[in-house]
């Protein structure tokens, strides 16, 4: 799109009547890093998707997030609609005069205007959360067409950055494997350069200031999605949760707050903000928690193979039956199954798949995903058996 | 019943006694939390006791709050609605959600504990300052940019010399006092430990243009 302001001048954006703001220092300079705006939202594979990385047998993605907001301006759920919409275009701006590194493009979707399609695929491409399609608030403000956008890093995926959510910015960056420190270099580097544009909102005691108080401080949630299908057999996933719990992080399923832990995929979190520095977060999860996690399932692992070979080989080839066979498939099935291929792969029990078709099959079975590739709207038992007919024949082509 | 507003649903409905009167009085929130009636005279026990013992919450809101009259200001306790964006504390508690950066500063002492115990005891914020905050935080006084390169040991050492003022300061109900001392301590424990002098010079004259044109 083409910014209406002249390019290479300052913009002042101007106090607002009534109120005293203190607003003083938003002074965005055209530079000509031009966004693209607007679909079509990619479909391929995705970063958290490739299969590669650091320990990437058991962990599947890293992702951090960094929540800010403005000074002088109302947190977006109290904000009123002209208010949102200020923001948004501050925020907007801003984002656009970001340097970012060659070969990358800069996606804007205004996400007033856009397709539902568009939204849902956002939302399953893990590039902005189903709260922010939806646009409603969790105190009831807001709707559909309450002025929000996401920026979204092409063409890999790795970075996106969510304006008007329950904050003014949610930056997120995620990388395949385990690979915090990057993610959060990557977060760094945008952080910096957003606040070379707009002040933050800060409290010497508080830290960065957040719509709900359970996010202040660094404003910081560092994840990682591990796939535990081995310690689910041995019966040994609750040790994990309860020592994940013990250590005040919080264990959530494959797609998010309030998902279910379908394929054995979890994603954990941490929960404190305030209190312990970036640094001190990142090693401990990265350093201490996950790597023991990983050795865990490792070991699992390990054990099924020498030890109960017939029990993990039955489990996997029974999997793989399903998904070969299957006429109609929910989501939660499928979800299972292909966990469970993917331990068969990876132990190398199950010889013609490929890992990357189970990782692109975790993203094409979504709804949203199956509706484009397809071409038209899906009830839900034409997904059923689109889902299926997917499954299949993208693993019998395996096999070929 | 509408409110006195005539606009919207009363919600609180109080009887107070006015010069021997009584008088009934049915307001909805907007009203009430304007006029300065507590909207929240019911703080849970748990929360008393323990803004009790931390010492943060320094007067303790009772139930006689009620019966304040509407021309005076709000004792000490009720929370007034954050001057910034007329967000009421009872909203907040309903909806978890602030309404704006000022009613961290608005609800500070009764938000203190509920963040503190959401965060695992955390109460200070350490690690990453916005970059305008640190430069700021280096011109408040001479001793910012000494305290800034100071390491962890010495602010630690710093920081329980305040806080033992701070202790002598409440038990004296010296809340002026306590207040200055309570946030110096912020101040320090914001301070960031891991940045050498050249790094904090450096980013001090990266942002001090910024901050002289919006001075």
């Amino acid at each position: 799109m083409q910014s209406n302001e002249p390019s290479g001048q300052a913009q002042e954006f101007p106090e607002r009547s009534g109120k005293k703001r203190s607003v003083p220092h938003i002074n965005i300079q055209e530079q000509g890093h031009r966004m693209t705006v607007g679909g079509p939202v990619q479909t391929g594979t995705t970063e958290w998707l490739k299969g590669t990385g650091e320990m990437c047998d058991v962990v599947m993605s890293s992702r951090a997030r960094a929540a800010r907001n403005l000074a002088g301006f109302p947190f977006p759920p109290a904000a009123s609609s002209a208010d949102r919409s200020q923001i948004m275009e501050i925020c907007r701006r801003c984002i656009e005069s970001l340097q970012h590194e060659k070969g990358t493009t800069v996606r804007w979707f205004d996400l007033r205007n856009s397709e539902p399609i568009d939204r849902r695929l956002l939302v399953e491409r893990q590039l902005m959360s189903r709260q922010h399609a939806r646009g409603r608030y969790s105190n009831g403000e807001g709707g559909p067409d309450s002025p929000r956008g996401l920026a979204v890093l092409e063409p890999h995926e790795r970075v996106s950055i969510l304006v008007n959510e329950e904050d003014h910015l949610r930056v997120q960056a995620i990388r395949a494997g385990l690979a915090l420190q990057d993610c959060l270099d990557e977060i760094n580097r945008f952080d910096d350069g957003i606040e070379e544009v707009v002040e933050y909102a800060f409290h010497p005691q508080f830290g960065y200031l957040t719509a709900c108080p359970t996010n202040v401080g660094t404003g910081l949630r560092l994840s990682v999605m591990v796939h535990l299908p081995a310690l689910k057999i041995t019966g040994e996933l609750e040790k994990v949760r309860n020592a994940a719990g013990d250590m005040g992080l919080a264990v959530r399923g494959l797609y998010g707050e309030g998902s279910q832990a379908a394929g054995e995929f979890y994603q954990i979190s941490n929960q404190v903000t305030l209190g312990r520095s970036d640094e001190m977060l990142l090693r401990e999860i990265e350093r201490e928690v996950v790597p023991s996690i990983v050795r865990y399932e490792q070991h699992a692992r390990a054990q099924l193979i020498t030890e109960n070979r017939p029990l993990l080989e039955d489990k996997v080839f029974r999997s793989l039956g399903i998904l070969r066979g299957a006429r109609l498939l929910k989501p939660d099935e499928a979800l299972e199954h292909l966990g469970l291929v993917r331990l068969g792969v990876i132990s190398k029990v199950i010889q013609d798949v490929s890992l990357v078709s189970i990782h692109e099959l975790l993203l094409l079975i979504q709804p949203g995903h199956m509706q484009q590739i397809l071409g038209k709207e899906l009830s839900q038992s034409e997904r059923r058996i689109a889902r299926a007919t997917l499954v299949r024949e993208r693993l019998s082509l395996d096999s070929k | 019943m509408l409110c006195e507003c005539q606009q919207r649903q009363a919600t609180i409905h109080e009887v107070i006694l006015q010069h021997g009167k009584k008088v009934e009085r049915h307001l909805c929130e907007q009203c009430a939390s304007q006029q300065g009636v507590s909207t929240d005279p019911h703080m849970p026990i748990s929360q008393l006791i323990s803004n009790y013992i931390s010492g943060k919450n320094l007067s303790i809101p009772t139930v006689s709050d009620k019966e304040t009259p509407k021309s005076q200001s709000p004792k000490p306790g009720s929370t007034p609605p954050c001057p910034t964006c007329s967000m009421t504390y009872s909203k907040f508690k309903d909806t978890g959600l602030l309404g704006c950066p000022s009613c961290y500063s608005s609800f500070q002492k009764r938000l203190s504990p509920l963040i503190a115990r959401a965060h695992d005891g955390g109460e200070q914020h350490i690690g990453k300052v916005p970059r305008r905050a640190l430069a700021s935080l280096g011109r408040a006084d001479g001793a910012g940019i000494e305290s800034l390169i100071g390491g962890a040991s010495e602010r630690e050492q710093r920081l329980g010399q305040v806080r033992d003022k701070l202790n002598h300061a409440v038990a004296h109900e010296d809340y002026e006092r306590a207040a200055m001392l309570r946030d110096e301590m912020t101040r320090l424990a914001s301070l960031p430990t891991s940045y050498s002098t050249a790094q904090i010079e450096s980013r001090l004259g990266a942002t001090s243009p910024a901050l002289e044109e919006s001075s």
